[in-house]
């Protein structure tokens, strides 16, 4: 009988489990389509969903091509329960390319590069000193990628020039 | 039975917090974890999340259009073979297969092609069980927008979000590694399939050769995946590196500089390559391509 209560309670346990990561996707998937599509505008992102659950302190990296002849923004966006985040492009050799500013609500950055190469997308949550009631604040965060051709951008900047 | 009623209580609030989530105002919610997971958290915060994307099959393809490829009906995946795919592995490969061949037809004017391409997905799509990829008012706006190119390739860039989004939220990411793998395989193939053996384009041959850091990328998001058909796209994937793997790099130190408001990265890696490397390539991408399909 004691091994069959366990037994259940296991199966609970991982149908307890597979809820919430599939709720966590879900209101990931909600936010990103909401906060990030938009603000990804003009740039085509590139189909794929790249987020997950955070909490303060947490670190990411995604690693990516840039080809060169296109222009690209990164966009960070988090759920405002997680305060600071703050996103950094890197190169393979970790050197620091650009840091976003402190406060930045969507911190992002628009560049283009010159020759095709590999760079590392870092994103960290800011720790979090006062933490009211015990409770430790999760929220989604997405990396977006969007691209566009630097030969179309420069033609759109001279005709609204 | 007491733990039982705790438990249940549990999943039934996480139900509901999910049905909420999913509502409009889903990203205001105030997420939050108990204090008891305090260092359960702790721990989880000392790991470094991983992650790894590549360029799009509609990045690839302009990229290889810059570089002179041409339109030729004959390389892509005959829209006749949809029908041939009936287990979820080979759907979601060839649903990556048919989007590159979408992207390609979409980039070169081909409307008739890009509506026979975009049933293929939706086909595909349908039994993967993502309806909501192509569902009737995206396949109105796709109609809608049939002659506008860079309107179009956004709603397809959406529907496969759509499709990636769901199958990652449904515990099927393999699938989406495999949808993801088959686009980019594609989107190689119908580079290096118009290559002119004899006298290949240097070009092409250029923008071949710079597909080695996004093969690097892939495989770097297919290792996170434990799976046996990922494991086997992994194995043709390790093939393809070897031929890469004859491509030399040499790096330089980066630098940005900023004109017109626009940073601009220089600097980074030069490859060195031969004519017979890339043929080798070329060559390689039509086996693991020819084995996506049939």
């Amino acid at each position: 009988m004691e091994l069959l209560n366990n037994k259940i309670y296991k199966i609970v346990i991982a149908i307890l489990f597979v809820a919430i990561s599939m709720n966590g996707f879900s209101q990931c998937k909600n936010f990103t389509k909401k906060e990030g599509f938009p603000a990804l505008a003009p740039y085509t992102h590139n189909g794929q969903l790249t987020s997950a659950k955070f909490i303060p302190g947490d670190e990411a990296e995604l690693e990516m091509t840039f080809n060169g002849g296109n222009d690209y923004r990164v966009l960070i966006v988090s759920q405002e329960m997680l305060g600071d985040v703050e996103l950094k492009i890197l190169d393979k050799t970790r050197k620091v390319l650009f840091t976003s500013k402190p406060g930045d609500e969507k911190p992002h950055w628009d560049f283009r590069v010159k020759n095709t190469q590999q760079l590392i997308i870092q994103v960290k949550v800011a720790e979090m000193k006062d933490i009211s009631n015990g409770i430790v604040p999760e929220g989604c965060i997405s990396i977006l990628t969007g691209f566009r051709s630097s030969a179309a951008a420069e033609k759109l900047l001279k005709l609204s020039k | 039975m007491k733990k039982y009623i705790y438990l249940f209580v549990i999943i039934f609030g996480t139900y509901a917090c999910g049905n909420s989530s999913s509502d409009e105002n889903s990203s205001n919610e105030n997420s939050t974890i108990d204090a008891d997971d305090a260092k359960s958290a702790e721990r989880a915060a000392k790991a470094k999340k991983v992650f790894f994307t590549v360029p799009s099959p509609y990045e690839t393809a302009l990229i290889f259009e810059r570089s002179g490829v041409g339109y030729n009906i004959g390389v892509l995946n005959p829209i006749d073979n949809v029908n041939n795919y009936s287990t979820n592995v080979k759907q979601a490969l060839n649903f990556g297969v048919y989007g590159a061949d979408l992207s390609y037809a979409n980039i070169f004017d081909q409307s008739q092609q890009c509506m026979f391409y975009m049933n293929c997905a939706k086909k595909l799509a349908d039994g993967l069980g993502v309806t909501s990829a192509f569902d009737a008012e995206t396949m109105e706006r796709i109609e809608t927008n049939m002659n506008n190119r860079d309107s179009l390739m956004n709603i397809i860039n959406d529907s496969y979000w759509i499709a990636d989004s769901y199958l990652k939220e449904n515990g099927q990411d393999y699938l989406s590694a495999l949808i993801i793998s088959g686009g980019w395989v594609e989107g190689l193939y119908l580079g290096s399939a118009t290559l002119d053996k004899d006298n290949p384009n240097a070009e092409l041959m250029e923008s071949i050769a710079n597909q080695k850091y996004s093969l690097d990328n892939l495989i770097g998001l297919i290792e996170l995946y434990d799976h046996p058909e990922v494991d086997k796209m992994k194995i043709k994937l390790q093939n393809l590196k070897t031929s890469f793997d004859k491509i030399t790099t040499e790096t330089t130190e980066t630098t940005v500089s900023t004109n017109n408001e626009m940073a601009t990265i220089g600097g980074g890696s030069t490859l060195t390559y031969t004519k017979e490397n890339i043929l080798e390539i070329a060559a390689t991408v039509k086996t693991i391509r020819d084995g996506i399909i049939e």
